[in-house]
């Protein structure tokens, strides 16, 4: 049975936390650990073995992608039973879901009506990106010294926001922790239903989020956090690793378990990492795997050298290069990770030059255009005829910005769309096509393009179901495209919750990790932020250090003195000679013609 | 009519390719050597794609000539002997496929057919957004041959998807270093969707008939030329009606539209017997055998030829011949055998003088080295060359295989017989 094979495949650690979690358990867990898999048998234990009822367990995530993947797995899990699903959900949709029971029917702000509000009442003059985190850090309480003007802009937006009926993600939580310190007989009934609290992530739980946890915990005192305050980079949102501290203060009687196996990284890769917060951390995995400083020359020779290395673990892409390559390979067991996007210029620019496949991620995506996304929303209603999923077409940026169609005619085209169950997946999205746009559609190389992407849906009635699941998931996940077999370039920020063979990490240098000019607090944030990068790395590390970067010289990372030692082999790039020699020949070449 | 057909070429936009494969150079050199109809080449690329549309207009149903003013421009130049030829284009182009499939690295070369340039545009934009078709004419991607197969004959159903090269070891279907020991590993159900393969230029139809998957499947060849010189190489020879389609049925089908195939000497092909390039081992399967694979300088794995891999996938013996089988041509390029008659590089200018005459007097090379009569040459002076086609077309010749990486050497001349040769008076 799924379920007793589920709850036997675990080492004693979890096994432990499993059956031992009640009252408040906090786990520190590092990366690898099976973070994931202990908090899902935790709750299929409470099911199956104590017989708690599904209404009484709260979980909560602070991502999409791990509410959604924690479904999955327990869906599985459960299939042969009767039992439902406990509440999974995001910290916001958990909010907003409580606050529609109170007052008119909140509408989420869109990004792309959020942008546009800001763009109108700071008339172009304030980045929108810098606008929108003061905003944030203002309303979670992180920024209280708002200059008069700043604060004018932000009742501006308020009001606005009003005026639509509109509500940020922001205030969803604000607006949920007013309502439970007023309310206390809806406090009470919170309190009542769950019996069993679990949260995931919870390094990434701010101030505000963790009072209205206290609050619904109440006197109940089943409270499972689990976490790693070594991996809490979300400080301009205001989470903080100090949490766990504040919690041990809270909950006196709280206990403390670690997590210490990593099922994810070669001994190499663990023991490098376990040095950045002097841990102790142990490898599952027999094998040592690598962890390689390159020094190299500049960002160009830094991308010959991953470029290489790539082509030599595939054993070459043309016959020039071909050699032994290791048994089972794919272009997606690669991730170059930087701290900045601007890094990844020349990242790409070698990659294009041998045509190796490769995508970058947190870039904008194809998916993000309009026309693009209304013909996803319309996708999704069909799969799901929800109301808010037709709200959601009615609200698309498409429809809002082509004159607001009346929402008969929308309903009535739509409806007018063919949708025999015989037809294939893509020609459904010409049908929606044909309805909504000219033929000229056909030649914009964006919508060639997810015309491409969509062919692996091929039959109507599952390619419906998996697209929408699909694009559900890129949508959660900055448009990583995990079907897609590329390398993957993308920044440290995004790279968390990801896992590949072999890492390569652009830029160990000062300046870059750590970022420039932080001060102490911020410093440990880039701390943790490298800490994130490295333990990405399941086979393979290679940190990557040239002697200038945009013609400066760099300096040594500060970083480096943490993780120099046993677990890191230095190495010069073998480039390098080779490529000094042509520049001195160069140089040489240039000061004879200067004689003439 | 009789057509020879070359599918597999390479536009400048593709890595390692001379700076003269252009549609012009294609053009041209396809008149100098006497093909009918010249696959594109790389018609993923978005540069070469443009230009193809630019160049190109519709001939015979999916087929393309060369517009006329710019093919006048060409003619001008060429001798009246050929300039007069018909050259067709058919649009094509040469994937690498690099993915893991059962626990095993695989790179995989296909050839796409395409019937016409709306065909053209729905398979580019669909590999567009698998992998990265700018920055090479024989674009990569980390996609299973079989959904590329799946993606071909998704897009227009008289789209032709053809293995290209299979022998070679690094990148081919039966390659002995990254590819698959059947069609149906590789392919699964749509196994039967594969209609025809390329020899390539290390295997012969010959060898490939020992292979009982095969056995009705066409065996075509061509000349994966990187440069326009080098059109024709290999090319397959059909009795056909001037259209795609017939061409293409043809292929499929494996019926009597196809004649036959003109041949390199496999041993001539880089990676025909076993050994090492680095330690100089060259060894014929026998020998690779009695040690093991292991070469016995370095120690490592021998890199194992072509011949040792037919071998391993063959159930019949060697020099099997089916009863009924397609034509067999070998050829020497011809700018070879004036080099070795001449002892010098085929680059050199005695050598190219001597071709372009050849050229002049009696037309493309394919003409000249297939159905020359030898007393004619003979009659203009031409004695010498009259004697190396004679052993070319009855394959009486020396030959030295080639092994990793190394081309073989094919001589028409034994060293100490060629005395005899130069001892005659020779007009040119």
């Amino acid at each position: 049975m799924i379920i007793m094979e589920y709850l036997t495949a675990l080492n004693s650690q979890q096994k432990k936390i499993m059956k031992n979690g009640s009252g408040v358990v906090v786990i520190k867990a590092g990366p690898g650990t099976g973070k994931t898999k202990t908090l899902t048998s935790r709750i299929t234990y409470l099911l199956i073995e104590k017989n708690i009822q599904p209404e009484n367990i709260l979980t909560l995530t602070f991502t999409k992608r791990a509410a959604t993947e924690m479904k999955d797995r327990l869906k599985k899990i459960l299939k042969d039973t009767k039992i439902g699903l406990p509440t999974i959900s995001t910290f916001h949709s958990f909010a907003y879901d409580l606050l529609q029971q109170f007052g008119p029917v909140l509408k989420i702000i869109s990004e792309h009506q959020q942008k546009e509000i800001i763009k109108k009442i700071t008339g172009h003059n304030v980045p929108v990106r810098k606008f929108y985190l003061l905003l944030t850090q203002y309303k979670n309480g992180l920024k209280t010294d708002l200059n008069q003007e700043t604060r004018g802009l932000v009742e501006q937006y308020n009001l606005e926001l009003q005026k639509n009926n509109l509500v940020d993600f922001d205030d969803l939580i604000v607006k949920l922790f007013k309502i439970l310190n007023d309310d206390l007989t809806f406090l009470e009934q919170l309190q009542n239903r769950y019996h069993y609290i679990l949260v995931d992530e919870f390094q990434d739980t701010n101030d505000l989020q963790y009072q209205i946890l206290k609050l619904i915990i109440g006197n109940q005192n089943n409270f499972f956090i689990i976490g790693d305050p070594n991996q809490s980079i979300y400080g301009f949102r205001g989470a903080n690793p100090k949490i766990f501290n504040q919690i041990k203060k809270d909950f006196p009687e709280s206990k403390e378990i670690f997590l210490t196996t990593n099922y994810r990284s070669r001994k190499q890769i663990v023991n490098l990492s376990n040095k950045i917060f002097n841990i102790n951390l142990q490898s599952s995995l027999d094998s040592d795997g690598e962890a390689k400083l390159i020094k190299t020359l500049n960002e160009y020779s830094e991308a010959g050298w991953i470029n290489r290395f790539i082509n030599n673990k595939i054993g070459g892409s043309d016959l020039i290069a071909a050699n032994e390559s290791e048994k089972s390979i794919s272009f997606s067991d690669f991730a170059i990770i930087f701290r900045t996007h601007r890094q990844a210029k020349y990242l790409a620019q070698k990659l294009d030059e041998s045509g190796l496949p490769y995508q970058m991620v947190g870039q904008w995506s194809i998916y993000q255009e309009s026309k693009i996304e209304f013909i996803c929303l319309i996708l999704r209603y069909f799969n799901d005829s929800t109301e808010d999923n037709f709200q959601e077409i009615v609200d698309s940026s498409f429809i809002q910005r082509n004159g607001r169609l009346m929402i008969e005619e929308l309903k009535q085209k739509i409806d007018s769309i063919p949708l025999q169950p015989t037809i294939s997946f893509s020609t459904l999205v010409e049908n929606i096509q044909q309805i909504f746009f000219s033929k000229e559609v056909e030649k914009d190389p964006n919508f060639k393009y997810f015309k491409g992407s969509i062919l692996q849906f091929t039959k109507y009635a599952d390619g419906l179901k998996k697209f929408c699941d699909y694009w559900e998931k890129l949508k959660n996940s900055d448009y990583f495209d995990f079907l897609g077999d590329k390398i993957t370039l993308l920044t440290m920020h995004s790279a968390k919750g990801l896992e590949f063979k072999y890492v390569f990490i652009a830029g160990f240098e000062e300046g870059l990790i750590p970022y420039k000019n932080k001060k102490q607090g911020e410093l440990d944030e880039e701390l943790r932020l490298f800490y994130v990068a490295l333990t990405r790395a399941k086979a393979g590390l290679y940190l990557l250090e040239a002697e200038t970067r945009n013609r400066n010289k760099t300096t040594p990372s500060s970083f480096k003195k943490i993780i120099l030692g046993d677990n890191l082999i230095e190495e010069q790039d073998e480039a390098l000679e080779k490529i000094l020699k042509k520049k001195a020949k160069i140089k040489l070449k240039k000061s004879q013609m200067s004689m003439f | 009519m009789e057509l020879i057909v070359d599918l597999h070429t390479h536009s400048h936009f593709s890595r390692a390719t001379s700076k003269e494969a252009t549609i012009e150079g294609l053009y041209k050199w396809g008149k100098i050597k006497g093909i009918d109809v010249i696959g594109t080449g790389d018609f993923t690329h978005p540069g070469w794609f443009a230009e193809i549309r630019d160049k190109l207009e519709p001939a015979e149903p999916g087929l393309f000539s060369l517009k006329a003013e710019l093919a006048k421009e060409i003619d001008t130049q060429l001798p009246t002997k050929i300039s007069s030829r018909q050259i067709r284009f058919i649009l094509t182009v040469e994937i690498s496929n690099i993915y893991s499939k059962n626990d095993k690295i695989r790179k995989l070369h296909h050839l796409i057919i395409a019937p016409s340039f709306a065909a053209v545009s729905q398979i580019n934009s669909k590999l567009d957004r698998i992998g990265n078709l700018k920055s090479d004419g024989r674009p990569i991607l980390g996609l299973d041959s079989k959904e590329l197969l799946k993606i071909v004959l998704d897009s227009d159903k008289d789209n032709f998807f053809i293995p290209a090269h299979i022998w070679t070891p690094w990148f081919s279907l039966f390659g002995s270093k990254s590819g698959f020991n059947s069609i149906r590993e590789a392919f699964e159900e749509l196994s039967s969707e594969i209609k025809a393969i390329e020899t390539g230029l290390s295997s012969d139809p010959y060898m490939n008939w020992r292979v009982k998957e095969l056995e009705n499947i066409t065996i075509i060849s061509n000349s994966d030329a990187h440069s326009p010189q080098k059109l024709g190489r290999e090319a397959t020879l059909l009795n056909c009606q001037l259209n795609y389609l017939d061409i293409i049925n043809g292929m499929k089908t494996n019926d009597k539209r196809i004649v036959g195939t003109i041949e390199f000497f496999p041993q001539e092909g880089k990676y025909h017997y076993d050994g090492h390039k680095n330690c100089s081992v060259c060894f014929a399967p026998l020998e690779t055998k009695k040690h093991q694979g292991i070469c016995p300088v370095c120690h490592k794995p021998l890199t194992i030829g072509v011949d040792y891999r037919v071998d391993e996938l063959s159930y019949l013996p060697p020099g099997y011949i089916p009863k009924k089988h397609k034509k067999v041509e070998y050829i020497i390029p011809l700018i070879e055998i004036i080099a070795e008659i001449k002892n010098v590089g085929t680059s050199s200018n005695k050598v190219q003088s001597v071709y372009d005459n050849l050229i002049a007097t009696f037309g493309s090379e394919f003409e000249i080295l297939r159905g020359l009569s030898l007393d004619k040459l003979t009659k203009l002076g031409y004695q010498d060359i009259a004697f190396g086609l004679e052993k070319m077309r009855h394959s009486e010749v020396l030959i030295e295989p080639g092994y990793d990486g190394v081309f073989g050497k094919i001589k028409i001349f034994d060293k100490n017989k060629r005395q005899e040769i130069s001892g005659q008076k020779s007009l040119f």
